[in-house]
């Protein structure tokens, strides 16, 4: 058997890798973009994500795949948007682009300006928010994951729901 | 107005196209297998890391034994370079490793050892005294040249005065002294 082979075959749990990555890489892929605003170094995110659950060989709990994924994937892009060299040289002033489905170009306003307004957010209102809005886990959860109390968790999604109200309507004004 | 409970199936649409296709997959796997062969530098890097050691400590060794002779000094010769190496300079203003020259020494009688010297060195440097004016002529100093130019006046009698304050400090490794010659 190749290793490439063994490796594909290679699971953490239950899932094998190939049933790990077609469930959850666009996603990892995904929330890693929205937290750095930059496709190369969200690719690079979810390859980090990936090889470490290859040579890790972490033992999953079922159905906990997914937030073990977005928890390395969260600490990999926070360890990123801390490094200097990356706000300063790659990143900048992070804009957001959008990649449409080729029949939704003309109706994707609105997904832009909101999809833009949570780019937009501080690191740590944007991780609660597509943890809890886009990626569907719950405070409990989202808590576990990040470490955090959650009093804090639902804090924060107060205030960034806040903030998103706010630039949105300031969207619709103008 | 959209709403952040949309956020699920405005990002779908939004980032349609952004997704974690075959490529990611084939790089992932090329990368994971590249972490997990041994490579030749996790294999040699460990021999690489001890040779440099090994050269390190043999360079330290050439080096001090230039500054401070192994072999140790003829009985009776008062030689702060043979302190069996005790070396406890730290915040003080010498090190053995410092001193050029040591000269003005009279201790007839004194029988050197190891263990002597290594008093002495402690002794001095606790201390040190720098010397801001020329030494006076005599046997009763210990004066230590460093590398560095700097002189360091030691007197072996007490009370001992220099430069108008009294040096009571010195009168530690006067005492040594006597009582070595005992």
């Amino acid at each position: 058997m190749s290793l490439q082979t063994e490796m594909s075959g290679s699971s953490s749990g239950s899932l094998s890798f190939d049933q790990l990555y077609e469930l959850y890489a666009t996603d990892v892929l995904r929330v890693s973009y929205y937290y750095l605003g930059n496709r190369e170094m969200a690719e690079d995110v979810t390859q980090d994500v990936f090889v470490k659950l290859i040579t890790n060989n972490p033992v999953l709990e079922e159905g906990r795949e997914k937030a073990w994924l977005l928890k390395v994937a969260l600490n990999r892009c926070r360890d990123l948007w801390r490094s200097s060299w990356i706000k300063k040289v790659v990143l900048g002033h992070p804009g957001f682009e959008c990649f449409p489905a080729p029949d939704e170009i003309g109706q994707m306003a609105d997904q832009y300006s909101l999809a833009e307004a949570v780019n937009r957010l501080k690191p740590e209102f944007k991780e609660v928010v597509l943890l809890f809005y886009y990626q569907g886990f719950n405070v409990t959860e989202i808590a576990d994951m990040l470490q955090i109390a959650e009093g804090t968790v639902s804090s924060r999604l107060s205030r960034a729901r806040d903030k998103l109200q706010k630039e949105l309507k300031g969207d619709d004004q103008q | 107005m959209i709403q952040p409970e949309e956020l699920r199936s405005a990002t779908d649409k939004a980032l349609h196209g952004l997704t974690a296709d075959e490529s990611l997959k084939q790089r992932i796997l090329l990368k994971a297998s590249q972490n997990t062969q041994p490579s030749r530098n996790s294999v040699s890097r460990p021999v690489l890391k001890l040779c440099a050691v090994v050269g390190v400590l043999l360079l330290m060794v050439v080096a001090l034994n230039s500054v401070r002779p192994l072999s140790p000094s003829t009985s009776g010769e008062m030689n702060v370079f043979a302190a069996g190496g005790k070396d406890t300079a730290s915040a003080t203003p010498f090190s053995q490793i410092d001193i050029d020259d040591v000269s003005g020494i009279s201790i007839d009688g004194v029988d050197y050892d190891d263990a002597l010297g290594a008093d002495v060195i402690r002794l001095l440097q606790s201390e040190a005294k720098e010397t801001d004016a020329d030494i006076p002529a005599g046997n009763n100093y210990i004066v230590i040249r460093m590398k560095n130019g700097k002189e360091y006046a030691f007197g072996i009698s007490e009370p001992y005065v220099y430069n108008d304050s009294k040096c009571w400090t010195c009168s530690g490794l006067f005492s040594l002294l006597q009582n070595s010659e005992k």
